[in-house]
């Protein structure tokens, strides 16, 4: 077995290789040149069913390498919710791409028009997709699925409208009642009337063992009259200083002893003191106990929209939220370059600082117009508007996206939507408004309301709709403004009276409004329904009920007092009494020692003051003797 | 049978008449193929080079083959170095931005962690890789291949008439 001699190099230069490779060049660029329209024409056809579920077709595609403009005759976007007809469709559009940014792999489209934008066409085949395409990932679900449970909770957690006819040909037995019921308060008055008993014990041994009127007195006695002027010597001074310390020393300890003992007591003193106050309380939720026990209506009906359109409310709010969660999954988020853990062989992509300041992708300007077709509950509708700054990397041009979008039908209605997309920094935050004027409520279902019919079979309202999400803020507010209302079977039997008031009252008024406001944020959650139809509801019911209920009511509220006063004065007799002169004995106590303590920090104070002058006069008079013998001794001499 | 075509591939390319060094390159330029990720604009160059530059075309796509394994387990470790180079040395952080921001450049992917963790491998291994396999050519042509031939075993496989029938239809001679 022999290897083969080797053969004699021929140069480092393959030229038949060189040909092969200019021939495959030439082979790859003919093939990418007839192919690549299709390819690209495929890619984003699938890129669009993937975001939008439903089919995505584009007829006459074509890329021209020259100008780098593409073009196409026909773009078709099925609904996902009605296959046969196109959520959007356009007609002839192209656009152009910047050449020098394709070169540094970004896609920088200045300003794309697309005409003939149309929505609601009718398709000739089935535009929903054999497979469905992958979920698209959830992005803050846990946020958007709390404020869905909040405005749900809230929605739920509404009180029955008890309005029974009964009550008004009745009238109640109020001792029967309470009988039944039972009254919380009376035991919980008497417990703390014992508790209070056994700390007033504990409040007459401190009384006992604690007296040190005398050893005050001894003090204040001793150095009130005491008068530093009549101080003869420095020494006589400073005695009196000692014992004036000494005397301290004895308040300081008195002090501390009465501090220790009169905390417990200040507390017990607190707690009772707060039982009037708690007593309301107590009485607050037995009156309600019996009210609903009675079946007495809330008078109030501060919630009367809430509670007939709040099911409506909620699930308009799904389907809000749905669709925000679903944008949201499409949307870019700038986020710290953190190594991720990626599929095998695709890595991560480090993005570093952009100096053209484009993104990968960019749409800086389109304009979009176009009609919605007529048909349905549509009727002939224009659409116009402007998006901007459409990108995936939007922290690099730092700027938000935003879209304006109007419709405007041909009776005059009009819709205007404005959005803005900031995800220019890490906390993104978006902003949608949608105004409707003269929106059609025809056949607008009412979700979950036991007092309303199900439909609205008539009626038109503006609209303004205002959205505001960040992190983990969310604020909503629409304002409604609706006239011409008809419901459907208005007229319905219907055994509750609650039920039947109020729908004589929506049928009366001429328009209704609606104020809705909820926010979620790191206080909690607020969710308001302002109406009209509140304020009337109320007074219609107050008309009716009025006076059986207001009977009642200060019936209950009558016996309650009663009990309630009756119970009180047994406490104060008890302890009130008590804890009152323990507070006075406390306050006396504290008074004195703060007034003995003034008193010997004053003396003792004056008496050094004294001192000092006593012995700068003794110096003075040492200096004046030194100073003659002094003398004397010189004329000597 | 694909590990007996590829022995039997290397085989008859070590004991071909073509040059060592032409092999060894070859065998190195397949291998930066093979570790690096397909898609990239270097594919193009290197595939380019391969053609043009008189190197054994056979042993660099054996080495494509068997380096495309090594860096399927390799792969997350081209990730940290890729990483590691992309963003912890910041004297290289101007580099990489004037290269992000310069035409062409950002279609090689080089901002791509396992696409640089990749291509600093292959690159540190090119000249070693050709000075190894040149060797390895030399020494297998000069005294392995006979000994290998005089092995008991081999004979036995050799003389076996499976192997001789696969060893024809292969073109080889044992």
């Amino acid at each position: 077995m022999e290897t083969k001699q080797t053969r004699r190099p021929k140069g480092w230069i393959r030229w038949k290789g060189f040909i092969a490779a200019a021939v495959l060049a030439l082979g790859w660029f003919l093939v990418t040149t007839v192919f690549m329209d299709k390819w690209l024409e495929w890619g984003v056809e699938k890129a669009g069913e993937e975001a939008l579920g439903a089919k995505v077709e584009i007829d006459g595609f074509d890329l021209k390498l020259s100008d780098l403009s593409v073009r196409w005759t026909r773009l078709q976007a099925a609904d996902p919710r009605r296959p046969m007809r196109n959520i959007l469709e356009t007609g002839r559009n192209s656009f152009r791409m910047n050449p020098s940014a394709l070169l540094r792999k970004r896609v920088v489209i200045e300003e794309m028009t697309l005409e003939g934008v149309r929505s609601g066409t009718a398709r000739r085949t089935d535009g929903s997709l054999a497979r469905k395409p992958k979920l698209a990932r959830k992005i803050r679900s846990d946020f958007i699925d709390r404020v869905r449970a909040d405005i749900r909770k809230d929605v739920e957690s509404l009180p029955k409208m008890n309005f029974d006819p009964a009550l008004f040909r009745r009238r109640l037995n109020v001792d029967s009642l309470i009988a039944l019921s039972g009254i919380r308060s009376v035991h919980r008055i008497d417990s703390v009337r014992k508790e209070g008993i056994a700390a007033a014990a504990g409040w007459a041994a401190f009384q006992k063992s604690f007296r040190p009127d005398v050893e005050l007195q001894r003090i204040r006695d001793d150095f009130q009259s005491l008068d530093p002027q009549s101080i003869q010597t420095v020494r006589e001074g400073l005695a009196l200083v000692d014992r004036a310390n000494s005397a301290r020393k004895s308040l300081s300890a008195i002090a501390d002893t009465f501090e220790v003992r009169q905390k417990a007591i200040r507390a017990d003193i607190r707690r009772f003191s707060a039982v009037p106050d708690q007593v309301a309380g107590w009485v607050q939720e037995d009156y309600r106990t019996l009210a609903d026990q009675a079946k007495l209506p809330d008078l109030s009906f501060r919630a009367i929209a809430k509670k007939l359109i709040g099911g409506t409310l909620a699930s308009a709010s799904d389907f809000v939220l749905g669709a925000y969660e679903g944008l949201l999954a499409r949307l870019p988020r700038k986020a710290k370059p953190e190594k991720e853990s990626r599929p095998r062989f695709r890595g991560q992509d480090i993005l570093f600082e952009d100096r053209h300041q484009a993104p990968a992708f960019l749409i800086r300007r389109m304009r979009l117009s176009g009609r919605v077709e007529p048909g349905s509950a549509y009727t002939d509708v224009g659409l116009s508007g402007t998006a901007e700054n459409i990108t995936n990397q939007p922290w690099i041009t730092g700027k938000p996206m935003t879209v304006d979008i109007t419709a405007r039908a041909s009776d005059g209605r009009t819709a205007v939507m404005n959005g803005v997309l900031d995800r220019v920094t890490e906390a993104a935050s978006d902003q949608f408004r949608i105004r409707l004027s003269g929106f059609g409520l025809d056949n607008v279902r009412i979700v979950n309301s036991e007092y309303l019919p199900s439909v609205i079979r008539k009626g038109q309202a503006d609209i303004d709709l205002t959205l505001r999400f960040r992190e983990n803020d969310f604020s909503a507010r629409l304002n409604a403004d609706a006239s011409g209302v008809v419901f459907d079977s208005l007229a319905r039997a219907s055994s509750d009276l609650f039920a039947g008031v109020v729908q004589s009252v929506i049928g009366k008024l001429d328009r209704i409004t609606l104020d809705v406001a909820a926010d979620r944020n790191a206080s909690g959650f607020r969710f308001g329904v302002d109406s009209n139809i509140d304020e009337v509801a109320s007074r219609e019911l107050r008309s009716l009920g009025a006076r059986a209920v207001a009977d009642a009511e200060a019936r209950i509220r009558s016996k309650l007092y009663k009990i309630r006063d009756e119970k009180l004065a047994e406490f104060e007799a008890s302890v009130g009494t008590q804890y009152k002169a323990v507070g006075e004995l406390l306050d006396g106590y504290e008074k004195w020692i703060r007034e003995d303590r003034s008193l010997l920090d004053g003396k003792i104070e004056a008496l050094k003051k004294e001192i000092e002058k006593r012995k700068k006069s003794e110096e003075n008079k040492l200096k004046d003797r030194a100073k003659e013998a002094l003398d004397g001794v010189l004329k000597k001499q | 049978m694909i590990f007996l075509k590829l022995l039997s591939k290397l085989i008859s390319l070590l004991r071909s008449a073509d040059s060592a060094w032409g092999i060894a390159w070859g065998f190195s330029l397949g291998a930066v193929l093979g570790l690096t990720p397909f898609l990239g604009l270097h594919t193009a160059v290197v595939v380019l080079l391969i053609c043009v530059l008189r190197v054994n075309v056979s042993a660099a796509l054996f080495a494509w083959l068997l380096f495309g394994a090594v860096a399927w387990v390799l792969d997350p470790a081209f990730h940290s170095l890729g990483f590691y180079v992309l963003t912890g040395i910041p004297a290289l952080q101007p580099l990489w931005t004037d290269l992000y921001n310069a035409p062409v450049a950002p279609l090689t992917r080089f901002n791509n962690t396992v696409m640089m963790g990749s291509w600093i491998v292959s690159l540190l291994l090119l000249i070693p890789n050709a000075l190894l396999f040149r060797a390895f050519v030399l020494r297998y042509r000069e005294s392995w291949n006979a000994k290998i031939a005089r092995w008991k075993w081999v004979r036995a496989i050799g003389a076996s008439g499976f192997v001789q029938t696969l060893w024809k239809i292969r073109g080889l001679e044992v």
